[in-house]
C-alpha cells in the first residue's frame, strides 16, 4: 500500500474501532487510537509475513500487541484482514463472544494474552530466542505502552534481549506520554527513556509515530537488520489521535464519548471516509 | 545410604536433554553440580537466565511457544511465587511445555529465613488448573516424573527436597502415572502424605506397628491433578484419615482430602496436620518448625496414635 492508502486505511480502521467500542458500551478508545498508523504500517506496508487463513502458518512474523487494552486497534486489523469475520467486531465485548476487552490466543492472529502489562517483551524475546535456536528465519514485533515500561519485567526483558543478541526482535513503544489516570512523568519518569533503553544495550530509533513515512523507514529493517542489538522502535504519539478532545487528556483512557461527543467524533473522523458510507450508517446507528 | 534429590533430578533432566535438542533447561542463577555436568555436555542447552524470575517464566513461555520443551530451576519460594501472574498467563493460559524444578519444597531452606520458606507453593500452583504439580519422596520417583512431565508436554511443577532421603520405590514397580500410590496396608488408620513427610510417617509407623497399631499410607505424589476415584478407594474402610504435609494450612493435602471427603459424603473422622501459615522469622529450622507445629515424630505419633485408638474424641 502506498502512503496514501496507508492513510486511509487508518481512517477506516479508526471509524471500526470507535463503532465497536460504541456499540459495546466499553472499550479503551484513545490507547487504541494512538497506535493505529504503527499497526497499519506493520500489517499493510509490507513489514510483516503473515496469513490470514492460516493464522499459524510456521513462517510467520510473531506480533505480539504487550498493550493489550490497545486490542480494538489489533481486532479492527484482524477483521479487515480476514482473519476473523468483520462482523465479529459488532459483537465486541459482548457475553460469550471471543473479542474481550483485552486479547487472548481463541482470536486467529493473537500469540499471546495481554492485558497486564510488563508480559510481552519476555515472551518476545524468548520468541525470538527461540527462532534463533531453530535456525527459523521469522522475527518477531512487539507493541508495547510507555506507562507499560514501568513495570520491572519489561526492564528484566530488556537487558536479557540485548544480551542474547537478539536482532530479530522489534518493540515499539506507543509513547503516547499517558498512562490510565496521569501523564507518565508527572506519576513516575520515563525520561530519558532513549537513553535508558540505548543503556540497556538496544539500538533506539526515534520516530513520529503518526508518520508513514518515518514507520515505514524504520521498519522496513525488520528482517534486514545489519546490527546485532535488538531494536526499539520510540514512536512518539497521540493518545486518541483523531479526535480533538480525547487527544493527550488524562480523561480519555478508557471513557466513550456520549450524545453530541459522538457526532463531534464521528464528524472529526468522516473527512477521510466520506465516500465510504461508512459515517452516515455510523451516525443512523448510534442515533437510534 | 541416603540421596540427594538434585542426583536424580539432573539424571532425568540429562537424559531427555540428550535424546532432544529442543529440551532447554533454564536457571535463574541457581547452581547444582549435575546441572553443571549437563552444561558440560549440552552448553547449548542451558541458559542462566540471571536472576530474573519473571523474565524467566515469560522467556520460556516464548521458547516453547517456538517448539522447545523448557525447564525452568530456581529456589521453589522464588520461581513459584515472585512469578506467579507469568506461569497463570503466559504458561498455563497458553498450555505450554514448562517445567519447574522448584529446588527446596517446604523448609528445606529453613534456617534462611522467611524469603526461603517454599509453605505456600502449592497452594498459588493448585489454583492453575494446567498446572500438574507433582511431590516425589525419593529419586526413583523424581526421575520417573521428570521423564513423564517431559513427556506429557504440559505445564509442571517438580517440589524438590533439599535434604536426602533414604530409596522407597524400585524403578520396575511403579511408573508414576496413577498419581498416588498404597506404600503400605493396615486396618487402623489411612495417612495421606508425600514428599519428605513420606519417610516420617514411615518410620512413625514402624514404631506404632509394635503397640498394634497398623498404617496404610498414601503417597499422594500428584496433588494436582489428583486421582480423586484411586485415592478414595486407597482410603475405603479406613476408621479415620490423617494428612501430613510441610506446606501451610491452605492448598495442600489437607484442604484436598477434606474437600474430597465432604463432597463425597464420607462421614469419618479427619485431621489434617501441616506448618502453619503464619510467617516464620528467625532461623526456622527444619527439626524446629516440625517441633513447633506437630510435624515431629513424637508429636506425630501420638497424634497418629490417638486418631486410631480414640478417633470420635479428636
Amino acid at each position: 500500500m502506498d502512503i496514501q492508502a496507508l492513510s486511509q486505511k487508518s481512517s477506516e480502521l479508526r471509524l471500526h474501532i470507535l463503532n465497536a467500542a460504541l456499540k459495546a458500551g466499553k472499550g479503551h478508545v484513545p490507547p487504541a487510537f494512538s497506535w493505529v498508523e504503527i499497526g497499519v504500517a506493520l500489517f499493510y506496508g509490507g513489514h510483516l509475513s503473515f496469513r490470514p487463513s492460516e493464522p499459524k502458518w510456521e513462517g510467520r512474523d510473531r506480533f505480539i500487541l504487550s498493550k493489550g487494552h490497545g486490542c480494538l486497534t489489533l481486532y479492527a486489523i484482524l477483521a479487515d484482514l480476514g482473519f476473523i469475520p468483520k462482523e465479529a467486531l459488532d459483537s465486541f465485548c459482548q457475553p460469550g463472544n471471543v473479542l474481550a476487552g483485552h486479547p487472548d490466543t481463541n482470536i486467529p492472529g493473537v500469540e499471546v494474552i495481554s492485558g497486564s502489562l510488563g508480559h510481552g517483551l519476555g515472551v518476545s524475546a524468548g520468541l525470538a530466542l527461540g527462532a534463533k535456536l531453530n535456525s527459523q528465519s521469522w522475527n518477531v514485533v512487539t507493541v508495547m505502552g510507555d506507562g507499560e515500561c514501568q513495570e520491572g519485567s519489561v526492564w528484566e526483558a530488556a537487558m536479557f534481549a540485548s544480551h542474547h543478541r537478539l536482532d530479530n526482535l522489534v518493540a515499539v513503544i506507543d509513547r503516547n506520554q499517558l498512562g490510565a489516570t496521569s501523564f507518565t512523568e508527572k506519576n513516575l519518569t520515563l525520561e530519558p527513556l532513549e537513553n535508558r533503553w540505548e543503556a540497556f544495550g538496544w539500538d533506539v530509533v526515534s520516530i513520529d509515530g503518526h508518520s508513514f513515512e518515518e514507520l515505514n523507514r524504520v521498519f522496513s529493517s525488520i528482517g534486514h537488520r545489519t546490527s546485532t542489538k535488538p531494536l526499539l522502535v520510540l514512536a512518539e504519539t497521540v493518545k486518541g489521535k483523531g479526535v480533538s478532545f480525547m487527544e493527550s487528556s488524562v480523561d480519555w483512557h478508557h471513557r466513550l464519548p456520549k450524545g453530541d461527543e459522538v457526532k463531534d467524533a464521528l464528524r472529526q473522523l468522516t473527512e477521510p471516509n466520506i465516500h465510504s458510507g461508512l459515517v452516515e450508517s455510523m451516525e443512523m446507528v448510534h442515533d437510534a | 545410604m541416603m540421596r540427594d534429590f538434585r542426583d536424580a533430578v539432573f539424571d532425568g533432566v540429562l537424559e531427555v536433554v540428550a535424546q532432544d535438542p529442543r529440551v532447554m533447561v533454564l536457571t535463574n542463577d541457581m547452581g547444582a553440580m549435575g546441572l553443571s555436568q549437563i552444561q558440560e555436555s549440552f552448553p547449548k542447552q542451558v541458559l542462566n537466565v540471571g536472576i530474573s524470575e519473571q523474565n524467566m517464566m515469560s522467556v520460556a513461555a516464548g521458547l516453547a511457544l517456538s517448539g522447545s520443551m523448557v525447564f525452568a530451576y530456581g529456589i521453589a519460594s522464588h520461581i513459584t511465587s515472585r512469578c506467579y501472574e507469568q506461569l497463570k498467563l503466559d504458561v498455563c493460559a497458553l498450555n505450554v511445555p514448562v517445567v519447574i524444578l522448584g529446588m527446596g519444597s517446604g523448609l528445606s531452606y529453613g534456617i534462611d529465613g522467611p524469603t526461603h520458606h517454599s509453605t505456600h507453593d502449592c497452594a498459588l500452583l493448585q489454583t492453575l488448573p494446567e498446572m500438574t504439580i507433582y511431590i516425589p519422596a525419593d529419586g526413583v520417583a523424581t526421575k520417573a516424573i521428570v521423564a513423564r512431565a517431559y513427556r506429557e508436554r504440559t505445564p509442571a511443577y517438580i517440589r524438590i527436597d533439599k535434604d536426602p532421603y533414604e530409596p522407597i520405590y524400585t524403578a520396575e514397580i511403579h511408573d508414576f502415572s496413577l498419581g498416588n500410590s498404597t506404600v503400605q496396608e493396615g486396618e487402623s488408620l489411612c495417612v495421606v502424605t508425600n514428599g519428605i513427610m513420606l519417610h516420617r510417617v514411615r518410620e512413625v509407623a514402624t514404631e506404632l506397628l509394635r503397640e498394634g497399631i497398623e498404617l496404610t499410607i498414601i503417597d499422594l505424589y500428584r496433588l494436582n491433578p489428583c486421582n480423586e476415584s484411586l485415592l478414595l478407594e486407597a482410603c475405603h474402610g479406613a476408621q479415620a484419615i490423617v494428612t501430613v504435609e510441610e506446606h501451610g494450612r491452605f492448598g495442600g493435602i489437607g484442604n484436598l482430602v477434606g474437600r474430597l471427603l465432604s463432597e463425597q459424603g464420607i462421614r469419618i473422622p479427619f485431621k489434617g496436620i501441616s506448618l502453619s501459615d503464619e510467617t516464620m522469622f528467625g532461623a526456622a529450622s527444619r527439626s524446629w518448625a516440625h517441633a513447633k507445629y506437630g510435624l515431629d515424630k513424637e508429636n506425630l505419633k501420638n497424634e497418629l496414635r490417638q486418631m486410631a485408638l480414640f478417633p470420635m474424641t479428636v
